[in-house]
């Protein structure tokens, strides 16, 4: 039996499990959300056995078919791609088990969003396994329009508006990566990342490709100043589509963009300066933006704007320090995935109490949803990078780096980039602890929403205390 | 893993669970609430005790477990910390029990009980933080766990006052993260050891005394020095035991325990004091204590005038420890436990005087002895404790700071602590005069009836308690088991033979 | 259970049970003054029955030299306090509506009981506070507004008086070598704070502003036990400092000849017999701080002559509850006569140290202190209600033994020599010609120069609260506000959405993208 489990195809199963439970959901309107949560838990359970498979026996491959690199499709998983994947299983299980409670009085939308967001899931597993540029776009492009229709599943004016704004960045940038990819094969004759790490030599046929698909990618990331499709975007979908946009799909194309780079270890200091700029100024102007909202949603989506810089500020790190910073980096984008969806999550199940999102009106929203709101300051925490979150272990060792090196520019703008998320979020806490001078009226919440999101939100707090056990995975990942 | 190494962390949990649990509890379930509340509180000294035994034994409590790469969060119990752990977990049983009668029919208490014994556990966990980091951790754990309390009351004041509070003390722990990363990029190491680690690092001495501005202005902020103080009256606005609380025990006694932790077992007091980090620290508490005292007079609240009192007195802890003299050491760790007593007993009798008179101005508290003659008491006794009179503990205090101050040749100190017991009976024989010697006015701002008694039991104990306490550790001070005993049991490991 | 520690605790006991039992309440100044007479009574009986002994407290505060001492001067001074808190209580029982609090004198009591038994510096700190602080309750435990000038200006001399003596315990300490009481050789600066410390708080000119204004506002009750602070920083002083303070002993003559000459210029010059006796007190106590220097000398005559001359000015204000008659000329005598002896002696005591030339310049001193007593004396009239005066009569009788007592033990133990008991004559006479000559009228406030103090105590306090207050303050809260503005500023904010808004054009985003992608593949080529 457990030899069995152990000779299953997991990682194959890890992509076909979602696809196929979209397609029974899509078969069997009347039960999808059933159908979706089952096919999410086991989604969840092949992605765990993946990492234990990673986690004991080091990198894993998977021919499907049979055949080799250059014919054949390739699954590969190491340690960044199973700590990817343990991510989006975590993020995902919960999101669906708080979808499933949320779209309840919504039949219609529910025919719809689970075979959307199994597919998504599908397609997102697919990057994270996928061994060659070409399949990391075909991925990368199902993952985009399968987004866009998840945003546009509200059906709302700004919904829809976002949502077609979100198509047009994202095909853009697609187009940009799939340029780079063809000029790739042009050049080289192969597409297979590892047979690419061999033979990339440098020069204009490898700086133009890979210039072109960076742009692409950062448009799709939505890196400063490439943002401004997001917070439209994610403000306006449904809040588990939100959390899922924030927490998960701007960090494959964050991964696909490492991913090249680890591949290519692009030599000098120009291009990680650049990122690293973007980056600074995608926290100032995402935070200041943040401070700025009026929304409880869209202050969440100028957040992201400005965490996703975060994850740039280690490329000009890099150099001296890879290892600190590479995977203060990583470990951020895994910390910020679970407490942006928590955030996001709670932000919902705070509109779906008070039929708002307006900061000033929140009104004692404390009082009436403790949970709600610890989820929402737990996962605040682990943004703004306070012990022992998730959050703050990768802002530790970024700055480590930075300090080590002596770059005291990066680390202040590690620290200050802390200080202004601490300020948004506390401002929204503070509101919530206020009474407000208005009435609003109330509706109830179910708890499922309410813990859900507490549950996520812990989860990304604890990550603080399971770096010792993720972080050696990346070992030998990094260059 | 032995039971030793699970102590710490049963300490930690004994205020933790009941508060996760309390936070679960319906409003109206205040029988078992009171009780997790009590039952933790009383545990904790249990355990305290044990542990207290054994230190003074040699035993070794330690837990450890890996946080950050090559970083370990680290439960240390030494003498030290469990003189801190003492305090927090006395005057936590106190101010419980205070709290329990001071907030009774009072909405959200379900809430305020759960902050409370997380922000409890979050001192206790300051306390015995075995390295930087983990200090670092409690020390942010602390700022979010008071800031609900803070807020409580869900005013806009209330939501200013806090704003300016979390400005403040998340500014201290940026600027305490920054030193502390930076220092760990110099030595490689962030572990608490008596006498310091820095000096063994051979680090250029300029670096370090950045490194030491950096920490020193991080935990300056809970300690309230001087620029960077003025969160503390602010925070006024919460009832009285968080402010009890919050100026006796956590959040300002925090920072000033980090400040002995930063000189004595990171940077070593000879170390700090020879590449000169030391002699500004102690100018700069030294004006903080004019400042503050000077401030403090003129102010008609009462609970504000307490405030820029608390300012004013911890900096005595700060000042003590910079001195950087074995006496002046005990001065300075001894008054950190007898502030917290004296201070708390103030809290708890202004609390009682707004809640059962409606007096909140030092204006109106004409002949409030006579109608509350033992709350008054008590209040007198820890007024005269904090101009530094015998035979209260405050004596004490002063005593070994200028004592210390004199051994090491820092006469200017005298001066200091002379101004300031100046301005302390300047803006406290006042109050005491009035609520003593003046006719009561006709009728209470906004009386409550007690049943003819001088206000609710609960709230009548805990100042007394604590009150008795000043009074006799003061008098009998050179008994063993005082913390003045403690005190001299740590000072003793933190010089070089 | 030793006796000497129950001095101290009992009155406290009393206190507490009078505060505690509400029974009391409605006749307190009654049965308070029982109480009262009863702790007095027993001090009295402990200082004149028990043997020597002596208490070492260990545990007691930090030095761990804590000591409770039953000595000729702790002797000496349990039987003035024991005598004047007696007096003070027995007034207590007749009071209708006047006079102090029991609790508050019996609280007194017993810090003036622990000062007269303790040794050792922070316990004698501890005693000389607590009977300083329980004097200050006395007044204020009085009725009416009248005490308040008085007990302000005490309270705050008071304070810094406080500091100074913790400032010489501290330094006495930390010196090497130097470890109280047994060893001399103390720094003249300590000696010099130890005398000042004794100014302020012993009512000496120039610190003498809230004696004759206290006694003219005040019930007779505590106008005698006005005479308490007086003593009390006398025997703190001469317990902190064992030896005296030769070194000082010119200029503490220079102090004390001048705040004779102004205390008898400014006495003469009142119009009523209580502050008259302000300013016989004020010059007592300078007269005994040119003593001071001198030691306390063989068999403690300082302390009895401190007994003498203090409880003969306690006498006084129950001189005045007396009818004109033989008994009240006889205690008066008896009370001049024991003062004027008593003060040649200090006198003469006080020349040993003195340089020869000047050594008889104590004499005028004694002289005039006993001088501005006659005339107090003799401008006393005789106020008090018919049901007072029978005790009265007798009562006034008290302290004058105590008086004769102190006098006759110092005498006694060692004489002085002839010249000594001239001041006696010599004062009471020159005190009835002056009364003949100067007719009693208020040419002079009482405390003289205690207004223009306040006063200028009360601009510099108004001055610095318009300091901090408006001036640092709000100082504090401008730059807050200036560096809040920076944050959410109006300008500032629609700097930013016109940012937002060019940023969110679809040809920024394109122009980005190719700058983006143009400008990495120019880099990475590099």
């Amino acid at each position: 039996m457990s030899e069995w489990l152990a000779g299953a195809p997991w990682m194959m199963l890890a992509i076909m499990l979602p696809l196929s439970g979209a397609l029974v959901a899509f078969l069997l309107p009347r039960h999808s959300a059933l159908v979706g949560l089952g096919a999410s838990l086991l989604t969840a359970c092949a992605a765990l056995v993946v990492m234990l498979q990673v986690a004991a026996d080091g990198r894993q491959a998977y021919r499907l078919g049979g055949w080799p690199a250059p014919l054949g499709i390739e699954l590969v998983a190491d340690g960044l791609s199973v700590l990817m994947l343990a991510m989006t299983a975590v993020v995902g299980v919960a999101v669906s088990v708080y979808a499933r409670v949320y779209l309840a009085d919504s039949p219609d939308k529910v025919r719809r969003f689970w075979p959307l967001w199994l597919f998504l899931w599908a397609a997102l597993n697919a990057l994270f396994q996928a061994g060659d540029a070409f399949n990391l776009y075909v991925t990368l492009e199902l993952m985009g329009l399968s987004a866009v229709a998840l945003v546009a599943l509200s059906g709302s004016g700004p919904a829809l508006w976002g949502a077609m704004r979100y198509l047009l960045v994202s095909l853009l940038g697609s187009l940009s990566y799939l340029v780079g990819v063809a000029l790739l094969y042009h050049a080289y004759g192969t597409l297979d990342l590892a047979l690419l790490s061999e033979r990339a030599d440098g020069g204009l046929q490898l700086a133009v490709p890979l210039g072109a698909m960076i742009a692409g990618l950062l448009l799709k990331t939505g890196l400063f100043p490439f943002h401004v499709w997001l917070p439209p975007a994610h403000g306006s979908a449904r809040a588990p589509v939100s959390a899922l946009l924030s927490g998960l799909v701007v960090k494959a194309s964050f991964y696909l963009l490492l991913r090249l780079w680890f591949t290519f270890t692009p030599e000098g200091q120009g291009v990680p300066l650049l990122l690293g700029s973007l980056g600074a100024a995608a926290i100032f102007w995402g935070s200041i933006q943040a401070l700025r909202q009026k929304r409880l949603k869209l202050l969440v989506a100028y957040s992201t704007v400005a965490q996703l810089g975060y994850l740039f500020i280690a490329f000009p790190l890099a150099e001296l320090e890879p290892a600190l910073a590479w995977s203060g980096s990583v470990y951020l984008a895994l910390s910020h995935a679970m407490a942006k969806g928590a955030m996001f999550l709670a932000a919902g199940s705070i509109m779906t109490q008070g039929g708002h999102d307006e900061i000033d009106e929140l009104d004692r929203v404390v009082e009436r949803m403790p949970l709600t709101l610890a989820a929402f300051a737990l996962a605040g925490i682990s943004l703004a990078g306070l012990p022992p979150s998730g959050g703050f272990v990768g802002k530790w060792m970024l700055l480590q780096a930075a300090m080590t090196q002596g770059s005291w520019f990066w680390a202040l703008v590690i620290i200050v980039g802390g200080l202004l998320t601490a300020t948004y979020v506390f401002r929204v806490l503070g509101f919530a602890f206020t009474k407000s001078p208005h009435e609003h009226e109330r509706h109830d919440v179910p708890a499922t929403m309410e813990w859900t999101a507490l549950v996520l939100a812990l989860g990304a707090v604890l990550l603080g205390f399971a770096a010792p056990w993720a972080l050696p995975l990346l070992e030998g990942v990094l260059p | 893993m032995s039971f030793n190494t699970w102590l710490p962390v049963l300490l930690l949990c004994s205020s933790l669970v009941p508060g996760l649990i309390i936070f679960m509890l319906p409003e109206r379930a205040t029988a078992l609430r009171t009780t997790l509340n009590l039952g933790g509180a009383v545990l904790k000294i249990v355990l305290l005790v044990l542990m207290m035994i054994g230190v003074f034994h040699g035993v070794d409590y330690e837990f450890r477990v890996p946080l950050v790469p090559g970083l370990d969060f680290v439960l240390h119990a030494d003498a030290l910390s469990l003189m801190f752990v003492n305090l927090s977990a006395v005057l936590w049983l106190a101010t419980t029990f205070y709290a329990i009668g001071y907030l009774e029919n009072s909405p959200n208490r379900s809430r305020f009980f759960g902050y409370f014994s997380l922000c409890v556990t979050a001192t206790v966990g300051l306390a015995m933080a075995g390295n930087l980091l983990t200090f670092l951790v409690f020390y942010e754990a602390l700022t979010l766990t008071t800031y609900p309390l803070v807020v409580h009351r869900g005013t806009e004041v209330a939501r200013k006052a806090g704003r300016t509070y979390l400005a403040y003390t998340l500014l201290g722990g940026v600027l305490l993260l920054t030193g502390t990363v930076w220092l760990y990029s110099l030595t490689g190491t962030l572990e608490f050891i008596d006498r310091g680690f820095v000096a063994q690092a051979g680090v250029d001495p300029a670096v370090l005394r950045m490194v030491f501005l950096l920490l020193i202005l991080g935990v300056g902020v809970k300690a309230a020095l001087l620029p960077l103080h003025a969160w503390l009256p602010q925070a006024m606005v919460a009832p009285a035991p968080v402010s009890a609380l919050l100026h006796a025990v956590a959040v300002v006694k925090a920072g000033a325990f980090g400040v002995v932790r930063i000189i004595y077992d990171v940077f070593g007091i000879e170390f700090a004091a020879s590449i000169g980090v030391t002699l500004p620290l102690a100018i700069l508490a030294a004006a903080t204590i004019i400042y503050a005292s000077l401030r403090a007079l003129f102010q008609d609240d009462l609970k504000r005038r307490l405030a820029f009192s608390t300012v004013s007195q911890v900096s005595y802890i700060t000042l003590g420890v910079a001195i950087a003299g074995p006496i002046a050491t005990i001065g300075g760790l001894v008054h950190l436990v007898h502030q917290g007593f004296m201070k708390i007993t103030l809290f708890f009798c202004a609390g009682n005087y707004a809640e059962t008179l409606g007096v909140h101005k030092v204006s109106e508290m004409a002949g409030i002895g006579r109608r509350m003659p033992w709350t008054t008491a008590a209040f007198t006794v820890a007024a005269l404790g904090m101009i530094g009179l015998p035979p209260t503990v405050g004596f004490v205090s002063k005593w070994y700071l200028g004592l210390g101050a004199l051994e090491v040749g820092q006469h200017w100190v005298v001066f200091v602590l002379a101004g300031s017991s100046l301005l302390n009976a300047a803006y406290f024989l006042p109050i005491l005069r009035t609520a003593w010697f003046d006719a009561p006015p006709a009728e209470w701002p906004e009386e409550r009836d007690y049943g003819g008694k001088e206000t609710a039991w609960l709230l009548l104990l805990p100042p007394l308690a604590t009150a008795a306490a000043t009074l006799v550790w003061g008098l009998l001070a050179s008994m063993p088991g005082t913390p003045l005993d403690w005190v001299q049991f740590i000072a003793a490991r933190k010089y070089a033979p | 259970m030793n006796l000497l520690i129950v001095l101290p605790l009992l009155p406290l006991a009393a206190a507490a049970w009078l505060a505690i039992s509400p029974r009391f309440v409605p006749v307190a100044p009654v049965a308070g003054g029982w109480v009262v007479a009863l702790c007095a009574t027993f001090t009295i009986a402990v200082a004149a029955l028990v043997a020597p002994d002596r208490l070492a407290l260990p545990m007691v505060f930090v030095q761990g030299n804590a000591a409770l001492v039953l000595d000729a001067t702790a002797r000496a001074a349990l039987l003035l306090f024991g005598g004047l808190w007696l007096m003070a209580g027995l007034l207590l029982t007749r009071a209708r509506d006047e006079g102090p609090g029991a609790v508050m004198v019996l609280i007194a009591l017993s810090g003036a009981n622990s000062l007269a038994l303790a040794q050792g510096g922070s316990l004698v700190y501890a005693g000389m506070v607590a009977a300083g602080y329980g004097f200050y309750g006395v007044i204020a435990s009085e009725q009416g507004n009248a005490w308040r000038r008085a007990a302000r200006a005490f309270v705050v001399l008071l304070v810094i008086s406080d500091l100074l003596v913790f400032e010489l315990i501290l330094s006495a300490t930390v010196k090497p070598g130097v470890v109280m009481p047994e060893a001399g050789g103390m720094p003249a600066s300590l000696l010099v704070i130890g005398l000042l410390a004794l100014v302020l708080r012993g009512g000496i000119p120039p610190a003498h502003g809230w004696l004759p204004t206290l006694l003219a506002a005040v019930s007779p009750a505590t106008a005698v036990l006005a005479v308490a602070p007086v003593a009390a920083a006398l025997f703190g002083t001469m317990k902190l400092l064992p030896d005296g303070a030769p070194v000082l002993a010119l200029g503490s003559l220079a102090l004390a000849l001048a705040g004779v000459a102004w205390s008898l210029l400014a006495g003469l010059c009142q119009g009523s017999a209580r502050a008259t006796l302000g300013y016989a007190l004020a010059a007592t106590a300078a007269l005994l701080l040119l003593a001071l220097p001198a030691g306390p000398g063989q068999a403690m005559q300082l302390a009895w002559l401190a007994l003498g001359l203090l409880a003969a000015t306690a006498s006084l204000p129950l001189v005045a509850l007396q009818r004109a008659g033989w008994k009240r000329d006889l205690a008066v005598a008896a009370a001049l006569l024991a003062h004027g002896l008593a003060g040649g002696y200090a006198a003469a005591h006080a020349a040993s140290v003195l340089p020869a030339g000047i050594s008889l310049l104590g004499l005028p001193v004694a002289v005039a202190a006993t001088l501005l007593l006659t005339v107090a004396a003799r401008r006393s009239r005789f106020l008090a209600p018919a049901d007072r005066a029978a005790e009265a009569a007798y009562l006034a009788f008290a302290p004058v033994i105590f008086s004769l007592v102190g006098t006759g033990v110092a005498w006694t133990a060692s004489w002085p020599g002839l010249s000594a008991a001239a001041a006696a004559p010599l004062g009471i006479t020159a005190g009835l010609v002056a009364y003949r000559l100067l007719p009693a009228s208020a040419r002079m406030e009482p405390g003289d120069l205690l207004l223009a103090v306040e006063r200028a105590s009360a601009g510099a306090l108004h001055g610095g609260r318009v300091l901090c207050v408006n001036g640092l303050g709000a100082a504090r809260d401008r730059l807050e506000a200036g560096l809040l503005a920076l944050w959410d500023g109006q300008r500032w904010s629609a700097r930013v959405r016109w940012l937002d808004l060019r940023l969110r054009a679809w040809p920024a985003t394109c122009l980005f993208m190719l700058t983006v992608a143009l400008a990495a593949a120019l880099l990475l080529l590099q």
